[in-house]
């Protein structure tokens, strides 16, 4: 087991280091964005985890109301951590996009609103952790605010910008806009984050486990 | 008891309490007529549009809710009478009858602040019929929300700055919503024909207050 991991990590740090290299210097640019159009790249893998993550946070969370145990626990902690940092970079690279396509860092868009809802959801949940003592309480709790709080992330996505109006977000992918190579890199640059936020995820459960039984909890 | 008489005995308890002190209703109504006062007064004889009017209205309202509603478990637990609730009457109607306990205050505060703005900020309703429904579905999703973010900060340390963060994400789709659908109504104009804005506002409140219902159970068990 040891071994496969450190060759798919080796194998994820060659992948990742191939698909950077051939967003800034293989793909052509895009049509309609231009250059800033590579950020494409960066920038949706990372509102993907973000999202993956929060959907990881919220199933532990079911799992802890359905049977409260320390795993589930920190299974939901570090999927949140993880997707907060996600959601951070989701959010600066989307603003530094915005700026150069709309001319200005932040206009709520529709997308935009609900990754900065995220980012608070996230903020609020590791607020209401750190104030509970009680490890018992805390993992319900918390995981009651996290299902309570994802259901309204799909909301603001989907349901209220139609029910409000208009979108500036390009949607690239849905109109088909996107050229044979630069879709392969698209995919693949999802593909190597998702992997690297695999490796993270595993790396920081490990990390916790070992902590949670230095304090004498079993898990 | 059955379950109404359940919900009807937690709602009187809380109102027969509430009209002894005075509390939640002083804090939330005075802090509400104090914003409106504030805005009014720094706004002085500018003609906000209906956007910038909206906006403020929804913020004070926002800030009201989060002074008042909040209240609800935390006092349970301050006066240490959480245990004898749970002796005493299972999650669902308590949580039911705290909702409707907190549906009420909301709607006296609404019934207060908003005519009190309009006169104070000079404002034009054209549309009062679509103005109230949205006031109406907006302050109920409010206080079936703020009524289990409640039971949850109720347990934690520093719950007064806790709970307008842990609320805000939550609330922004029906402030969201709200601030869109004040704006149309303070706007000449037909906007029932954007009736999709109250329709939902109404069914969020309906998800928040079924869902609440249902989550509590888990916060409140011990």
């Amino acid at each position: 087991m040891e071994t496969f991991k450190k060759g798919a990590l080796v194998f994820l740090f060659v992948w990742l280091s191939c698909v950077l290299y051939g967003v800034f210097h293989v793909m052509p640019r895009t049509e309609v964005l231009g250059e800033t159009g590579r950020i494409l790249h960066l920038h949706v893998p990372m509102a993907w985890i973000a999202s993956l993550s929060f959907l990881i946070s919220a199933y532990h969370g079911i799992m802890v109301l359905r049977n409260p145990s320390m795993k589930h626990d920190i299974g939901a902690e570090v999927a949140s951590r993880l997707g907060m940092w996600f959601c951070v970079l989701a959010t600066v690279t989307g603003a530094v996009f915005a700026k150069h396509a709309w001319g200005g860092y932040w206009n709520w868009d529709p997308r935009q609103t609900s990754i900065v809802v995220l980012m608070l959801i996230y903020m609020a949940y590791f607020g209401l952790r750190s104030a509970i003592n009680d490890p018992d309480k805390r993992m319900r709790v918390a995981a009651v605010y996290a299902i309570f709080a994802f259901f309204t992330v799909p909301l603001l996505m989907f349901v209220i910008p139609r029910v409000v109006g208009m979108t500036l977000h390009p949607t690239v992918v849905r109109q088909g806009g996107m050229d044979r190579i630069t879709l392969i890199f698209f995919l693949s640059s999802i593909a190597g984050f998702t992997g690297l936020y695999v490796w993270m995820y595993d790396l920081s459960m490990r990390v916790e486990k070992l902590i949670k039984k230095k304090e004498g909890y079993d898990v | 008891m059955s379950f109404v008489s359940k919900t009807w005995a937690v709602f009187r308890k809380d109102m027969q309490s509430e009209f002894r002190s005075r509390y939640a209703l002083n804090s939330i109504m005075l802090f509400c007529v104090t914003c409106v006062f504030v805005v009014s007064f720094a706004m002085k004889s500018a003609t906000p549009d209906s956007r910038v009017n909206a906006a403020m209205l929804w913020v004070i309202l926002f800030f009201s809710a989060m002074s008042g509603l909040s209240r609800t478990f935390i006092k349970e637990e301050d006066q240490g009478t959480m245990n004898t609730l749970r002796l005493a009457c299972e999650p669902m109607p308590l949580f039911l009858g705290k909702a409707i306990m907190n549906l009420s205050l909301m709607l006296m505060t609404l019934v207060m602040a908003s005519p009190l703005f309009i006169v104070l900020m000079s404002v034009d309703v054209p549309n009062p019929s679509f103005f109230a429904a949205v006031l109406f579905f907006a302050g109920t999703g409010m206080a079936g929300i703020c009524t289990l973010l409640s039971g949850i900060v109720a347990g934690a340390r520093g719950r007064g700055t806790l709970f307008p963060v842990l609320a805000f994400p939550v609330l922004l789709p029906i402030f969201w919503v709200a601030v869109e659908a004040t704006d149309l109504a303070l706007l000449p104009g037909a906007p029932w024909e954007q009736s999709n804005l109250v329709l939902f506002l109404a069914s969020y409140s309906i998800a928040a207050v079924v869902g609440g219902s249902f989550l509590f159970e888990y916060i409140f068990t011990e």
